[in-house]
């Protein structure tokens, strides 16, 4: 077989291909090392800490906690979750956004998929109240 | 022809050559690179689990900063001190911690610029005390609205001596009772979600003065508690 | 012709052979220099992360609610760690990992609510590790077990 083109003979190519390979596997040492895990731990904190603070919460009627009223009914639910919106609001820090969810609607942002969030789900009489939160 | 494949084997071992010193560099920036890495990674995952255990004895209910869980007492933040990270807490002798409140240290035991930080969101309430004497005036059973949400009221009561108060309600529910007559202090655990409303029956004439509320209305506020560990 | 440099075919073995020793020559250094060293450093990083676990699993293990007397937490525990076997130990209030080589091992201090008053106990890491948490009036005693299969 005539190889007179001559500059890349196999040796170099194999070599070309090793050194490739190399760099593969050590590009994933150099990007591959995770951020440290605080953040989804964080993020499952916040979200706890939240529903926490809302179940502690009287609501603008009844004597129940806002938790629950957002829980209860869809009637219930339209009253309350403006005024929770605004309380997770207030209570998370700016780089921070959230979602209540339960049977009768979602409060809060829209959740882009693929980032990590924290969460946690609160259950109640009328049902469970699910509170997710992410970094913006 | 086979001058050509012996020029081309001795061209093929150069070439050889060249690649056995090229691999070897690759390999070399490899490790070294690897070796980065793992220098990097440092004990990051106990940093982590000391501060988020702390951050969680102090938001909980057994703490001496909390009222309940995930409140805080204003007056015992207040208080807090970097001498009491030392005392309470032994097993962090040696680990460099800061206690943070919405941007004020409340307590530090050491550097932690390099360390990890957990954060809870806290609420932090303020107890006050306000006293409410109901201007009463004649017979019928006064009813008394707070003005503000407690969570026990303290009731002093003092009628005349032709007077005497047999019930008091709150919110409808009888709490106290007596046919004899009640007189006194007395300790009221109420509902903390709704202001409470006292009603009081008694056989007689009420006046101003007869009946003291002492309640204890809340300003809450909400807050970061941040606490770092430097291991 | 053939009298300057060397034929194809000697030409051809040389290169082989050439190869041959450089991989053996690679693999050499690297076994024995460079590997344990890595391992040595993976170990360390799986035992932080398996330290800061447990000191979670302990968090979650105290009950909150004043309901329950006494409850059980299963824990698992990478087997080996470096390819053997090694204890998680509570020595004066704190979480330690020992591990048969010297380089390998970690604490942790242990920070619990007011309530619990005691954490003791002991674990070998091929166990079957459990966590209980007792409740008697407002205390919390939490042990290191191990239980039945």
């Amino acid at each position: 077989m005539r190889d007179g083109r001559g500059q890349l003979s196999t040796p170099v190519a194999e070599a070309g291909l090793g050194v490739i390979l190399i760099f593969a596997v050590v590009t994933t040492f150099a990007l591959g090392v995770p951020a440290p895990d605080t953040q989804q731990a964080q993020l499952d904190l916040y979200a706890e800490d939240t529903a926490t603070a809302l179940s502690g919460e009287a609501p603008l009627h009844q004597d129940a906690t806002r938790l629950t009223e957002l829980a209860r009914s869809e009637g219930a639910f339209e009253r309350e979750h403006e005024r929770a919106d605004r309380r997770l609001d207030e209570l998370l820090p700016d780089n921070v956004l959230y979602q209540i969810e339960t049977d009768h609607g979602i409060a809060g942002m829209e959740r882009p998929a693929g980032v990590p969030y924290g969460s946690t789900t609160i259950p109640t009489e009328h049902g469970d109240v699910t509170i997710r939160v992410w970094y913006a | 022809m086979r001058g050509d494949s012996s020029a081309r084997g001795q061209a093929n071992l150069v070439a050889l050559a060249v690649a056995v010193v090229v691999l070897t560099a690759a390999l070399g920036v490899g490790l070294a690179i690897a070796d980065g890495a793992f220098g990097d990674a440092e004990r990051d995952a106990t940093e982590r689990a000391t501060a988020a255990s702390l951050a969680e004895t102090l938001v909980h209910p057994d703490s001496s900063l909390s009222a309940r869980h995930n409140v805080l007492n204003a007056s015992a933040v207040a208080q807090f001190e970097s001498w009491d990270l030392d005392n309470r807490h032994t097993a962090l002798e040696g680990h460099d911690v800061t206690v943070r409140l919405d941007d004020e240290t409340l307590a530090t035991t050491g550097d932690t610029t390099a360390g990890t930080t957990i954060r809870r969101i806290v609420l932090v309430e303020e107890r006050q005390s306000a006293t409410r004497t109901p201007g009463l005036s004649g017979t019928g059973n006064p009813a008394v609205t707070l003005p503000r949400r407690t969570d026990r009221v303290v009731l002093t009561l003092d009628p005349d001596d032709d007077t005497t108060v047999s019930t008091v309600r709150i919110d409808e529910r009888v709490e106290l009772h007596n046919d004899s007559g009640l007189a006194g202090e007395h300790e009221i655990a109420v509902s903390p979600l709704e202001t409470a409303t006292l009603g009081i029956e008694a056989n007689g004439e009420l006046s101003e003065g007869d009946v003291r509320i002492e309640y204890f209305p809340v300003r809450t506020r909400s807050a970061v508690l941040e606490v770092t560990v430097d291991a | 012709m053939a009298d300057r440099a060397v034929s194809a075919v000697v030409g051809k073995a040389l290169e082989a052979s050439i190869v041959i020793i450089y991989i053996g020559l690679l693999t050499t250094t690297l076994y024995a220099g460079v590997l344990p060293e890595y391992r040595t450093a993976a170990a360390t990083e799986v035992a932080d992360r398996t330290v800061a676990d447990v000191s979670g699993d302990l968090q979650t293990a105290v009950p909150s609610s004043t309901a329950t007397n006494r409850t059980e937490h299963q824990v698992d525990l990478p087997a080996t760690i470096r390819g053997e076997t090694y204890w998680i130990r509570v020595q004066n209030g704190a979480l330690v990992l020992e591990h048969p080589h010297s380089d390998v091992g970690e604490r942790a201090p242990i920070v619990l609510p007011r309530s619990v008053t005691s954490v003791e106990g002991e674990w070998r890491s091929d166990e079957q590790t459990v966590i209980t948490a007792e409740r008697s009036d407002d205390t919390i005693e939490v042990r290191l077990e191990t239980g039945e299969r």
